[in-house]
């Protein structure tokens, strides 16, 4: 009896809902246009592309065309490996000196510790910003200009990378500490076997952090990268950007060329990174 | 017997504990002496600059006191340069908070299929913005997208208004996916009961919204409205990209700082823009910190 009665409401309930659904999903589609133009329109010629193209052009003109150009004058993949390289250098040095100096600051007694944690949270403070040009004069005349060192020599420290480790080592229990001390392990031991994997959520949302900071970043790869063999893709994107002559096409290209290998990573690593992102990052 | 092991451990636990720890310094000697080099060597030179006239090589050549400040008070460009930066920092603040609002409150229900649509409003965050603006060079441009549906013939990106809200409207796609993530998480963090409690005592969507979504996830509301407001007054690849070294571009203090260390080569004017933007994230973040107090509220 109670079933039945229950049973229109409930698939009135989930016919709402498949509409719900299904109307969200459009709306993602309207969304993530640009991305989509770009896909599409990046296989049609650069005259065709002045103005909107209709449908029946885009299955006439339909071409590779661009993207031969793109790969036959822009070294479009060296950008992106350098972009990922720069990142791959930035997260595991901010990873190994967080671990150390978090260790350091959680476990260890010496003196001027608290002074020395201090000068940590002072540093957190300085907005990098202030410190780039005075940066870039230092890398000059260190001669690292147009080199991956110097690309990445700035920010293998992360002051926020330090904390976050501290919070999380401070959060391991203290008996287990005790235990492993009793039963004679050293410090370095603990610190590699039980320490650091134990954090390895906290170092995994870091790495993701800094992954788009660092993937993101402009200024500082703009100031010292100058030869086209050492453009991240932020650099290398801007120069396929014409401002005399339009040619959107192969714009589209390189911009398409650019965005598929992240979109891949996030398709597949999406709850990894949105578990990453929010972990810490806010209180409560 | 179990007593007596700890009383015989004790001693061994205690001198361990006592003993100083050289080893830390050892932990800590990379990072001080990256601090040391890249944060406060250039922090303190910067300031030193901004006294001095510099030669083309960045190295201070004649103090001249605080005529570099007065120089470009008197020009007006600090003020332009100033107002320019705070305007279009807080229409990309707005803009992306509300956006990313609205798309978080649609995904609020976990329902079957709805990972389809939150990967869409999500997809942002994977991507670096200098593709999305040459992507947006083509919608905006000239001989665009944008011209060639609307049937007109105007130039989106010389126009004075029409190239702020260009811009805004393409670094607002660009930063949402990362507000819509962490409103989403706020929100979903809303216990099923409260919400189950408010439909049966009959209220709307809007009272929902204001009266149990918004207070509930006011950490996550309070960091992303900061969070973006920082974002947007470091940016400006989007500038960059999409005006070139065009004078008419936008001028807002991170480009301006590029603009006069590397093209102008006037290192000095540069230190001095580079203090006022730090002086303005400091200014934000102080205010952060207080509102932080008084608005938030903590489960």
């Amino acid at each position: 009896m109670r079933k039945n009665t229950n049973a229109p409401e409930a698939s009135a309930r989930l016919k709402k809902q498949r509409f719900g659904v299904a109307w969200k999903t459009v709306l993602g589609i309207c969304f993530i246009f640009p991305v989509i133009i770009a896909f599409l329109f990046s296989f049609l010629p650069n005259d065709k592309l002045l103005g909107l193209p209709t449908l029946q052009t885009f299955f006439e003109h339909f071409t590779f065309e661009n993207y031969k150009w793109v790969f036959a004058n822009i070294p479009i993949f060296k950008y992106v490996t350098n972009s990922l390289q720069m990142c791959l250098i930035v997260i595991v040095a901010q990873s190994i000196t967080a671990c150390l100096a978090a260790y350091a600051f959680a476990f260890f007694k010496f003196k001027g510790k608290d002074t020395l944690f201090q000068i940590i949270l002072i540093a957190m403070m300085v907005p990098g910003e202030v410190c780039t040009i005075c940066n870039f004069l230092t890398v000059r005349d260190m001669g690292l200009v147009n080199t991956m060192m110097g690309l990445t020599i700035v920010s293998l420290v992360s002051c926020n990378s330090i904390f976050m480790m501290r919070q999380s080592y401070l959060s391991l229990p203290g008996e287990m500490r005790e235990a492993t001390m009793m039963d004679g392990c050293g410090e370095i031991r603990y610190m590699l076997q039980f320490a650091v994997p134990l954090s390895i959520p906290t170092i995994a949302s870091l790495a993701i952090t800094t992954f788009i900071s660092v993937f993101n970043a402009y200024l500082w790869p703009l100031l010292v990268s100058r030869s086209p063999e050492h453009y991240t893709v932020q650099i290398g994107m801007a120069l396929l950007v014409d401002h005399e002559v339009p040619t959107y096409g192969r714009q589209l290209a390189g911009a398409v060329l650019c965005m598929i290998i992240p979109i891949i990573f996030f398709v597949i690593f999406q709850s990894y990174m949105v578990k990453g992102l929010t972990k810490g990052a806010v209180k409560g | 017997m179990k007593k007596k092991e700890q009383t015989q451990l004790e001693p061994v636990l205690a001198k361990k504990r006592k003993k100083d720890q050289p080893l830390g310094y050892v932990f800590l000697l990379p990072v001080m002496l990256s601090l040391a080099v890249f944060t406060f060597y250039p922090f303190f030179r910067s300031i030193y600059l901004t006294f001095f006239m510099a030669d083309r090589l960045g190295n201070a050549k004649k103090f001249v006191g605080f005529d570099n400040y007065i120089r470009l008070w008197q020009n007006g460009e600090i003020m332009e340069t100033i107002g320019d930066t705070v305007v279009y920092a807080s229409l990309i603040c707005v803009g992306t908070f509300c956006l990313a609002l609205l798309l978080a409150y649609l995904c609020v229900d976990p329902v079957k299929g709805s990972r389809g649509y939150q990967t869409m409003f999500s997809l942002p965050l994977a991507l670096a913005t200098a593709p999305i603006a040459a992507v947006g060079a083509y919608i905006f441009g000239y001989h665009g997208m944008l011209n060639g549906l609307l049937g007109t013939q105007i130039n989106w990106l010389g126009h004075d208004v029409f190239k702020i809200i260009c811009v805004v409207i393409l670094v607002c796609w660009c930063n949402c996916g990362t507000s819509f993530i962490y409103l989403l998480v706020g929100f979903r963090n809303v216990p099923d009961d409260l919400i189950e409690s408010a439909n049966l005592d009959g209220a709307s969507a809007w009272t929902k919204f204001f009266k149990i979504y918004l207070p509930i996830a006011s950490p996550q509301v309070f960091y992303v409205v900061f969070l973006n407001i920082l974002t947007a007054f470091k940016s400006f690849t989007m500038i960059k990209v999409l005006f070139g070294t065009d004078e008419n571009g936008l001028r807002v203090l991170s480009g301006t700082i590029y603009q006069k260390a590397i093209l102008e080569l006037r290192f000095e004017t540069a230190c001095v823009y580079s203090l006022i933007l730090c002086v303005l994230i400091f200014l934000v973040t102080r205010v952060q910190f207080i509102l932080e107090k008084k608005v938030v509220h903590y489960q």
